[in-house]
């Protein structure tokens, strides 16, 4: 009897030393002279392969791929791979190349591998084919140089040029050599950026200084980018110190961030997208205009960003984010004159505080979606702001906005999506002629205005950038003042959640996440004007 | 033999023994009572549903109403359990929350068995092809673990609460109608169903007075020996994002929303963690008790 | 005697025939299940597919070639056997998410599923024997009592429970693994212990069971009477005799190992077949779900079926010729 116990003690106490084994500690960074440990990112998105075709704008965002032309956060576009981008007459352009560009492989970057790129994008990439007009000509005119002929006006070709997704600059013959087997593109440096690709599986993208990067050599060692689609995993791992940079992370985190010892809430360039409400008018009540212009003032922008959001988003001032250089700030919030205008079109107001019509009630159905969390609180207030002015709103949410707008047999009066009025590349006409046009295939509400796409149309073949101004000014006022089918409820805003080392983390425009200098001190995106 | 009986709420294993004794329920009840366990786990169970029920009658807060400007706020006098992420009061979210979580498990339950119940009646008195299909249905589907039909289903009809709750019916319907089943042929060659039969009265009116009752008692017996594995399924599956949507609450769903706010705000995570619990041992402390009694080599 | 043992064998072999003839039938009605549910799903197969590949807006005969060519316009009983087909051959289909080949995304990540699950069945093996054994050697005492308490206690945490509160208090405010384990192997040991705690608590229950059984079953009374020590007893009549019914529960646990591990999977950020599964049906991929059912759902048939076959060979009545 004994015997036997105290063998069951010693089983009891081993099988707890054996829970208790420490298992491993977290890691810290180190900061040496100018030698960085790898910078860690926690994304949600994760890179399904190194098909540059359709993946390819991820490793522009991660330091990895360079486009030729870069779109910066004073809103301009200044050469990045090209040394410069002339326009010689309406339908000519012509690029000429940086001096010296090599692969990270060692092979040069001339005009023979860009237009290989060119080429082959044209021939696979979706984005390419839908950005460049058709019978647009790329054809090598000197070394260094290529010519672009179109055959109408295309102001566009610049943003086009810094758009991620259209001609990201790889190295044509190795991405072949591999046919479909992408994997094995790991190693072999086929693109140009500051850092290449040691390896990318499901659970992370794995890259190393490129020691020969044109610019200069980059000051951290390497990238590491993990995906973990849940949230709240992210920001625990930043927490925890097992990585350092936490991208999208909810807006709702903000306050404990900021409460938090460790952890920082920083925001990087304002983000040229919004949320975008449209407004069905082939039914009503929205197929008046003044019903239109009386939702559009009874909503409190400022309330939405600034307490609703907890200042995580920007206000929508205009149809444009402050700080583009042509937007004007024309949105505002009246809801004197939104009731006025509502009495006008002969809407009063019922026993239960709701307008009423020919025995109409002012009632509109608005369609959110659960991937945009964020929707749930700024529709709730929009509902409770324009209840104030007599119109009640009902809050349906969709699986799949795009699908619930698509589909014919959907019921609905306000979609939300998330989108913006610049292309990524920077191109205002770009979103214009996706949404706003008559013709547009996200025009989901089928709504004409001959108007506004006279503006667009004309807009699409100016060069003039005073001309181009003047048509943009007068696009907004008419959109905003006179027929808001379509206005941004609020401004996205490009967010990450830092430890301590990379608390001054700013990156700049267009999701440039990281660069060749960037260190835990140093984010400004660099301009290349010395090189 | 007791050694298949299931325990595990998300154990893939699990699975009923089939034969069950005869169950005589007026004394079952009084019998659980006397029995500690039982007690306890009945006493936790009332006060939980009081929680769900009377609760949100007597707490004036609204669950789903934000407050912006009182986000994160601590336990107090204003809002007992604090506030959330959207300054909405937790303590009514829980209420809430706990129906949804608390009532949900009982109407699928209840599904499950009135749809056993009816199969299982009418594929036991029918007999012929229907029988046959029906009991090689319930084969196939007593044969897969329940969890990865349950996935099966959500998979095709997408996240959402109502399409969980139609997965979780229909991976575990068959057990229901096997039982009930296999009680009408029993009962069917029971000297009391015979004599009925032979003095006239008709089968509908024999499956009422005579059949209708036992099974029931025996269908109430296994939903309460699964209520406590259901209420885990459906917080759990609701905490990877397949059921309740947000803004609602739901247990699973609330302690999902919660997990970073921890260090900040601990008591978001612990109270749906502690109700959860709660929810799951009471039933399974009047789960494990009734198998006590009705087991009849521990009443030797 | 020699006619008697031939006879045994014939009925052996009748009824592991019956079992296997048993598991085919089931499998084939579950694949019908399973097929029958495909068009519930929203969206049509074909546009899907090449979506998937890339073609974000096929034309109308893109979309015709692809549905001839998965067979969506023959009569439904000639699709159910085209797509049967396709399976025993191993073609289960493209993801929706990236038009990569089902069973090799699901293949990929089964290694870690693997891993993770044996690692805790065999935690979940060891807590159990040792509890039980604990609780019979101090039936009524209070190690028992204990362990009872434990259990019960273990039994009525859900497992998603045990991992966020792990999560919590373990990692991040103890600092001991990591929040992002992804597979690294040195974190394998917190998924597997909070995997194994729930299925601890119920298997020492129902081991402690079979082994109070055992120790009150006439033989260890008269085993006793003959002088037997309690220690020899338990581990050479009771232990060997409650193991029987035990091994069928480890098969089944065994046959579940591809699907039990799902939820920690996902609370650990562990790369497994069950976290993939999860985030194939938030993002509407069907194929891979199915994929997985067919997986989880034979693999768990087969294993039922062994376990039966292999206790109907291990159980004594036969093995000493009784009547079956």
């Amino acid at each position: 009897m004994k015997p036997f116990k105290s063998f069951l003690i010693l089983a009891c106490l081993m099988v707890l030393l054996a829970a208790c084994a420490p298992m491993a500690t977290s890691e810290t960074v180190l900061q040496q002279t100018e030698e960085y440990e790898p910078l860690r990112f926690v994304t949600s998105f994760t890179i399904k392969s190194l098909d540059p075709v359709s993946q390819g704008f991820w490793l522009a965002e991660y330091g990895v791929a360079e486009l030729l032309m870069q779109y910066r956060d004073d809103g301009n576009h200044y050469p990045w791979l090209l040394n410069s981008i002339e326009n010689v007459d309406d339908l000519t352009w012509v690029l000429t190349l940086r001096e010296g560009l090599t692969f990270q492989n060692g092979k040069p970057v001339d005009e023979e591998a860009v237009l290989a790129v060119i080429n082959r994008q044209m021939e696979l990439s979706s984005s390419a084919q839908s950005s460049i007009p058709e019978g647009t000509v790329f054809e090598i005119t000197a070394p260094l140089e290529i010519t672009v002929k179109t055959l109408e006006p295309y102001p566009r070709l610049i943003p086009t040029l810094a758009s991620e997704s259209v001609f990201p600059i790889y190295d044509v013959e190795a991405v072949e050599a591999v046919g479909e087997n992408f994997g094995e593109l790991a190693g072999t440096g086929f693109y140009t950026g500051p850092f290449s690709v040691v390896s990318l599986d499901d659970q992370a993208l794995i890259l190393e200084r490129n020691e020969n990067y044109w610019a200069g050599r980059p000051k951290l060692q390497g990238v590491e980018v993990r995906f973990v689609s849940d949230a709240q995993a992210r920001i625990l791992a930043v927490q925890n110190g097992e990585a350092d940079i936490c991208n999208y992370p909810p807006t709702e985190a903000k306050s404990v961030v900021d409460a938090t010892d460790g952890v920082n809430f920083v925001y990087g360039w304002p983000s040229s997208g919004g949320f975008r409400a449209i407004l069905n008018t082939q039914e009503s009540p929205f197929d008046d205009p003044a019903v239109r212009k009386a939702f559009n003032r009874a909503i409190d922008y400022a309330v939405l960003a600034n307490d609703v959001m907890d200042g995580v988003v920007k206000q929508a001032t205009g149809f444009f984010p402050e700080w583009v250089p042509f937007s004007i700030q024309n949105q505002v919030t009246d809801l004197e004159q939104a009731k006025q205008l509502l009495d006008e079109a002969g809407w009063v107001v019922g026993d239960d505080g709701i307008r009423e019509k020919d025995g109409e009630r002012l009632s509109i159905i608005m369609l959110i979606y659960p991937q945009q969390p964020d929707l749930v609180p700024i529709s709730e207030a929009i509902q409770a702001q324009v209840l104030e002015a007599g119109i009640e709103v009902e809050i349906q949410l969709v699986d799949s906005i795009f699908d619930a707008l698509t589909d014919e047999s959907t019921v609905w009066d306000v979609g939300v999506t998330s989108g913006g009025s610049l292309s990524f590349g920077g191109s205002p006409e770009q979103s214009l002629l996706t949404y706003d046009h008559s013709e547009a295939y996200r025009n989901w509400a089928g709504h004409t205005n001959p108007e506004l796409d006279a503006l667009i149309d004309e807009l699409a073949v100016t060069f003039d950038s005073e001309k181009r101004t003047e048509i943009l000014k007068e696009f907004q006022r008419v959109r905003v003042e006179e027929d808001p089918q379509q206005f941004f409820l609020t401004f996205h805003t490009t967010r990450f959640i830092v430890n301590d080392n990379y608390q001054d983390y700013h990156p700049g425009m267009a999701l440039y996440f990281v660069h060749y200098l960037t260190t835990p001190g140093e984010y400004e995106t660099p301009t290349f004007e010395d090189n | 033999m007791s050694f298949t009986r299931p325990f595990n709420p998300l154990d893939a294993a699990a699975e009923i023994e089939t034969a069950l004794p005869v169950v005589k329920h007026r004394k079952v009840t009084a019998r659980l009572w006397r029995h500690s366990q039982a007690r306890i786990g009945m006493i936790l169970g009332i006060l939980l549903l009081c929680f769900v029920i009377i609760g949100p009658i007597i707490y004036p807060h609204d669950p789903a109403k934000p407050d912006y400007g009182n986000k994160l706020a601590p336990p107090g006098s204003q809002h007992i359990l604090g506030t959330d992420q959207s300054g909405r009061d937790q303590l009514a979210r829980l209420m809430e929350g706990g129906m949804r979580s608390l009532g949900s498990a009982l109407l699928v339950l209840g599904s499950v068995s009135s749809a056993g119940l009816v199969i299982g009646l009418i594929a036991g008195m029918s007999g012929g092809w229907f029988d046959a299909l029906a009991m090689r249905l319930v084969d196939v589907m007593m044969a897969l673990p329940g969890m990865v039909m349950a996935i099966a289903v959500v998979g095709v009809l997408g996240p959402g609460f109502i399409n969980l709750l139609v997965a979780l019916v229909i991976s575990s319907w068959a057990y229901y109608a096997r039982l009930t089943r296999s009680y009408v042929l029993t009962a069917r060659q029971r000297q009391d169903v015979i004599s009925a039969r032979l003095a006239g009265i008709g089968w509908g009116r024999v499956i009422f007075t005579h059949i209708l009752p036992g099974v029931l008692t025996q269908l109430i017996v296994i939903v309460t020996l699964n209520l406590g594995s259901m209420i885990a399924w459906i917080s759990g599956l609701s905490f990877l994002g397949l059921g309740v949507q947000p803004p609602k609450a739901e247990w699973g769903a609330m302690l999902s929303g919660s997990r970073f706010y921890f260090t900040f705000a601990p008591w978001l995570l612990l109270g749906p963690a502690i109700l959860i619990f709660l929810s799951v041992i009471s039933a399974n402390l009047i789960g494990n008790a009734l198998r006590d009694i009705l087991d009849p080599k521990a009443n030797e | 005697m020699n006619s008697n043992q031939h006879y045994e064998r014939v009925e052996i072999v009748k009824i592991i025939f019956q079992r296997l003839l048993q598991m085919f039938l089931t499998l084939l009605g579950a694949s019908l299940i399973i097929w029958a549910l495909l068009p519930l799903a929203p969206g049509d197969p074909a546009m899907r597919i090449l979506q998937s590949l890339g073609v974000t807006e096929p034309t109308q005969h893109e979309v015709e070639t692809k549905r001839e060519e998965l067979g969506l316009n023959q009569p439904y009983h000639m699709q159910y056997i085209q797509w049967l087909g396709r399976l025993v051959q191993g073609d289960f289909s493209e993801s929706y998410q990236n038009g990569k080949p089902v069973l090799e995304e699901l293949g990929r990540r089964l290694p870690d599923t693997f891993r993770l699950a044996s690692l805790s069945l065999v935690l979940t093996i060891f807590f159990s024997i040792s509890l039980a054994l604990i609780c019979t050697a101090f039936h009524n005492q209070w190690p028992d009592h204990l362990i009872l308490f434990l259990t019960q206690i273990g039994a009525s945490t859900p497992s998603f429970l045990i991992g966020v509160l792990t999560l919590q208090f373990v990692v991040v405010k103890l600092g001991v693994g990591k929040v992002l384990s992804q597979g690294d192997v040195k974190m394998i040991l917190l998924p597997a212990l909070c995997l194994s705690v729930n299925r601890s608590s119920n298997w020492s229950q129902l081991l402690r069971a079979g082994l109070l059984e055992a120790v009150n079953a006439k033989y260890s009374l008269v085993a006793t009477a003959r002088g037997a020590r309690k220690l020899r007893l338990l581990f050479k009549y009771a232990l060997p005799n409650a193991m029987l019914p035990f091994l069928t529960v480890i098969g089944l646990g065994i046959g579940g190992i591809i699907g039990g591990s799902a939820i920690i999977e996902a609370i650990f950020t562990w790369p497994g077949i069950g976290s993939f599964v999860f985030k194939a049906i938030t993002a509407r991929d069907y194929p891979v779900v199915q994929g997985f059912v067919i997986i989880a759902g034979a693999s768990y048939v087969l294993a039922s079926t062994l376990v039966d076959i292999t206790s109907t060979l291990l159980d004594p009545r036969i093995r000493e010729g009784g009547q079956l």
